[in-house]
């Protein structure tokens, strides 16, 4: 029984609908004699004499022509097929989410009467074989079973993070800014953002700083070794959006790694863009993510890089200070823009004031608000600010709709 | 002043008047309601203007036209009573055949007086403001639209198909024994008195406003009928191009 309702999640635009509605002679029969079917219409009778009467319940049926049928004359499930997929529907996800009850019995009046034979059996048998997608959820949990990955190249970016190239069977479909959950055996779970764009393919890339347990334990990993994956997660940048606009990047640390899957969709795609501005910020020269690869687009003319480093001494000569220092001389047009930021909280109390005044508004500026995403699926409660939990509407917000989270920035 | 109707018949065996007159725990209360200014079966007289035209039978002859304008234009409604008056009824069977040849056989011979054009409903002639189907039609029904009229809004007609009121009669479906039956595609109103009696529905009120042809044929196919014998099953009080049907 449990497994029905997400099935049929599944199966609104399922042709089954079409194929039984096309049978179906919208006479009720199966609603009617449904032990467990009560939609109802309320009457006036009036007496004789238009004096008195009473208000009366009448049986009713969402396979009835007038069931829908509003005012103005429009019927917002016009075809018997609308109304078929309803009564599966009510019986086996509505009322299951209401209740946890279904709402049948399976007595099997209503297809021993139907003179369509129309049988949920069938139908729902049907929908069980055809359904494409993998098996829903039967037993409780399996949401949180990962599947296994392979690492197929690990590459040291600086002393402390690493890039891992992971594959796994299924494909992957996600928005830069999405992350995955990753476990090694034995030791637990983290979220990852990930590093590489979306191309649908059963390949991406991860960066882990070696900071706990955990990470420690991915660093020894080798390539051909295996690791345990889920998600991808959470909504990231709408990049549609973006389309024909200037792009201004703005990345603190490791706020970075967000980035570079938001840059690579670009430039996969770069002239459906306008400018693309880079703003990098970090503790110091050796701290610097993707150097080689950012320079190297930046002298191709594709994107216009500027970083800073806040301390001293490096091997590169970067220009010294924080983040804002890369603010003063930017030349730019924020009526046709989007701003995109990615860094640690801190960072966003002084950038997100110095873009609004740039002229950027609140819907043309983006905020990455990674927490500690333990589920990824909005249950657990690590990740709420406020009344949001980031892994199920973030991590990518507009500024509009985080802005008065207290938790969120201030925090 | 009591609202003031009448009982008119053109073509037809006035059955559904009698079927007004056999509400008789409610016709004196009726009688308190309204007063009947006309109705042959039990008054004489004519009664000038009318709030209510009750009109029963086909129009199949040039004065009957004539004579249902005149009522038509002193009436401030007009209702059909009856199958012959809203869709031609079984009258309109008559337009299988030519009317002289249907005169031949029935009179044997042909009269001035006897001269008929193929029934139609009443519509075809005048507006129509309301219509109670049936052969004849259901006594609670004719309540109910009267009630309406005077109530001042529109009558209205169970949108769906018998086979409601005879699930809710809980009676087993005539296809279970092989029998076909109308009701899937036939207007309810009648709470299944033919399905009651043991019968099956032969489709006297009409068909619903949204008949499911195209799966209903399948099914009457898939019961051994041919098209032709469907349409014979329909033609009883259904003939194609005559009113609503």
């Amino acid at each position: 029984m449990e497994s029905l309702a997400p099935l049929l999640s599944e199966a609104y635009d399922h042709p089954i609908w079409k194929e039984i509605g096309d049978r179906c002679l919208g006479c009720g029969a199966c609603t009617l004699l449904c032990p467990s079917c009560y939609c109802f219409n309320v009457q006036d009778r009036l007496d004789l004499n238009l004096e008195g009467g009473e208000r009366v319940r009448t049986w009713d049926s969402c396979q009835f022509d007038q069931f829908t049928k509003v005012a103005d004359g429009s019927d917002f499930r016009s075809h018997q097929a609308d109304r078929q997929r309803h009564r599966f529907f009510r019986k086996y996800k509505y009322l299951w989410e209401k209740h946890q009850r279904t709402a049948c019995v399976g007595c099997g009046r209503c297809s021993r009467e139907c003179l369509a034979q129309i049988s949920p059996t069938e139908v729902l048998n049907n929908l069980f074989a055809t359904q494409t997608e993998p098996l829903p959820e039967t037993t409780p949990g399996v949401e949180y079973q990962p599947q296994l990955a392979e690492i197929l190249a690990v590459t040291p970016l600086t002393e402390s993070e690493t890039l891992f190239r992971l594959h796994r069977q299924q494909p992957l479909d996600f928005t830069p800014g999405s992350f995955m959950e990753v476990s090694v055996f034995g030791l637990g779970e983290a979220p990852f953002t990930i590093a590489s764009p979306p191309t649908g393919g059963n390949s991406f890339e991860l960066v882990v700083r070696a900071a706990g347990n955990l990470t420690r334990a991915l660093h020894r990993l080798k390539p051909g070794e295996n690791l345990g994956v889920r998600g991808p997660y959470g909504n990231g940048f709408p990049v549609e959006e973006f389309t024909g606009k200037d792009l201004l990047l703005v990345a603190g640390g490791m706020g970075m790694i967000t980035l570079r899957s938001l840059l690579l969709t670009v430039l996969a795609r770069r002239e459906e863009f306008g400018r693309v501005t880079l703003l990098y910020g970090c503790r110091n020269d050796e701290s610097i993510l993707f150097r080689d690869e950012l320079l190297n687009w930046h002298r191709e003319g594709l994107i216009d890089v500027r970083m800073a480093v806040r301390e001293a001494g490096g091997t590169w000569p970067t220009p010294r200070g924080d983040i804002t220092l890369l603010f003063r001389d930017l030349n730019i047009n924020p009526t046709r823009g989007i701003a995109a930021v990615s860094g640690p909280p801190g960072m966003y109390r002084f950038t997100t004031p110095l873009l609004l005044r740039l002229g950027f508004s609140e819907e043309q500026l983006y905020i990455n608000l990674e927490r500690h995403m333990k589920c990824g699926l909005g249950k657990c409660g690590k990740c709420q600010i406020n009344d949001i939990c980031v892994c199920e509407s973030g991590p990518i917000f507009p500024y509009s709709r985080i802005k008065h989270l207290r938790e969120a920035i201030e925090g | 002043m009591k609202p003031r109707i009448g009982f008119f018949d053109f073509t037809g065996c006035e059955g559904c008047q009698l079927s007004v007159l056999n509400l008789e725990s409610e016709f004196l209360e009726l009688l308190e309601l309204v007063e009947f200014v006309e109705f042959r079966e039990v008054i004489t007289g004519n009664g000038g203007a009318l709030d209510i035209a009750f009109v029963e039978g086909s129009i199949c002859r040039d004065d009957e036209v004539v004579r249902l304008r005149t009522i038509r234009e002193r009436s401030r409604n007009l209702v059909a009573l009856g199958a012959c008056a809203d869709t031609a009824g079984v009258n309109a069977l008559a337009t299988a055949s030519s009317p002289e040849a249907l005169r031949q056989k029935i009179y044997g011979c042909e009269t001035p007086l006897l001269k008929t054009f193929p029934p139609s409903p009443l519509s075809d002639f005048v507006d129509v403001d309301a219509r109670i189907p049936g052969c004849p039609i259901d006594g609670r029904e004719f309540l109910a639209v009267l009630q309406a009229l005077l109530m001042g809004r529109p009558p209205e007609l169970p949108a769906y198909s018998l086979c409601v009121e005879c699930k809710l009669a809980e009676l087993p479906c005539t296809f279970e024994h092989g029998e076909i039956c109308l009701g899937p595609v036939t207007r309810a109103g009648c709470d299944a008195l033919c399905l009651r009696g043991g019968d099956r529905c032969r489709g006297c009120r009409g068909l619903i406003d949204a008949p499911r042809s195209a799966p209903y044929r399948k099914i009457l196919e898939q019961n051994g009928l041919s098209v032709d014998e469907i349409l014979r099953e329909f033609r009883t009080f259904n003939v194609i191009d005559k009113g609503r049907s």
